[in-house]
């Protein structure tokens, strides 16, 4: 019997997690897709950086999720880089901080502070 | 030279071994393997073995994006950072609805994650915590304290169902990097 599996883009799956995550997590203030030079390759991970104020500043440390199919659903490669605030005011004075050469890409920001809701928004755009 | 994947599966097998050691202890406990009379294994051991799972559960997810192993043996102070990390990921991807009913949940694995943390000598809060699996302590009345003869009161969470959904997200966290898709 073969099975049908649901395949989604790193950009959708990007603001399913982000939703997800500001839902999960009160102490997420924003979250930010990475973005590289790998973006274009098939088996590039989505890559999430997480601003979290309940995370120790412990330096940067990506969390690399592998794929999983799971009830007919395939969910890519993540790649998680959770930092505390004040590791994230360094790295916007200096975005070289951000390991593997990645860059800040569209942000998804918590607008209010008991409620889960989003706004993608790009970038400095 | 290994790959990140290698020592990232290697981290994750034995965090398999850890964990599957504790259940056998669970077995012996509840008559299910045969042991010699009068002989039960203590509360420190089995934490002690979910510490170690979970640390390098932790350690194998952050070995996979090229984390050097070295930099890793020298601390044992990453569960609670990245053990919400993983739990936070496991509720997202598998649960579409009611996410917010999981809030409450996640935010308790965060305080357990840095329990659990502490369960191992070398992590002492800044010597606010001096309470392990492995070595006696003095507490603050001036007795010495024996790990095998502690109760863990702060681990009382893996007892009620938290616990044991806790446990088998742990398991299922393990199992999806030991069996996982070549192009991780």
């Amino acid at each position: 019997m073969s099975q049908t599996i649901d395949v989604v883009d790193n950009d959708k799956y990007a603001e399913k997690l982000a939703r997800a995550h500001f839902q999960l997590e009160p102490g997420i203030s924003l979250i930010a897709q990475l973005e590289s030079s790998n973006d274009a390759e098939s088996d590039e991970p989505l890559k999430l950086l997480e601003v979290n104020s309940n995370s120790l500043p412990m330096g940067l440390h990506p969390v690399q999720f592998p794929p999983v199919v799971d009830a007919g659903r395939w969910h890519p490669s993540v790649i998680i880089l959770e930092v505390a605030p004040e590791e994230f005011k360094e790295i916007q004075k200096n975005p070289a901080l951000l390991p593997n050469g990645w860059r800040m890409g569209r942000q998804f920001k918590r607008t209010q502070k008991r409620q889960a809701r989003w706004h993608p928004r790009k970038n400095g755009r | 030279m290994a790959s990140a994947k290698e020592w990232s599966l290697a981290y994750a097998k034995q965090a398999r071994a850890d964990f599957n050691a504790r259940v056998c202890l669970f077995d012996m406990n509840r008559g299910a393997i045969r042991t010699p009379p009068g002989i039960a294994v203590p509360s420190c051991h089995h934490l002690m073995l979910l510490q170690m799972s979970c640390e390098k559960l932790c350690k194998a997810h952050l070995c996979a994006k090229g984390t050097n192993p070295d930099d890793l043996t020298g601390s044992h102070a990453y569960v609670a950072n990245v053990l919400p990390t993983i739990f936070r990921m496991q509720f997202a991807r598998h649960f579409d609805r009611n996410l917010r009913s999981q809030a409450r949940f996640v935010r308790r694995v965060s305080h357990l994650a840095r329990q659990i943390e502490l369960l191992a000598p070398a992590v002492r809060d800044g010597g606010r915590r001096m309470d392990n699996c492995e070595y006696p302590w003095e507490d603050a009345a001036g007795h010495v304290v024996v790990p095998a003869e502690y109760s863990f009161p702060n681990m009382n969470i893996l007892k009620v169902h938290e616990g044991v959904l806790f446990l088998k997200l742990i398991e299922k966290s393990i199992d999806q990097l030991c069996v996982r898709s070549p192009s991780l």
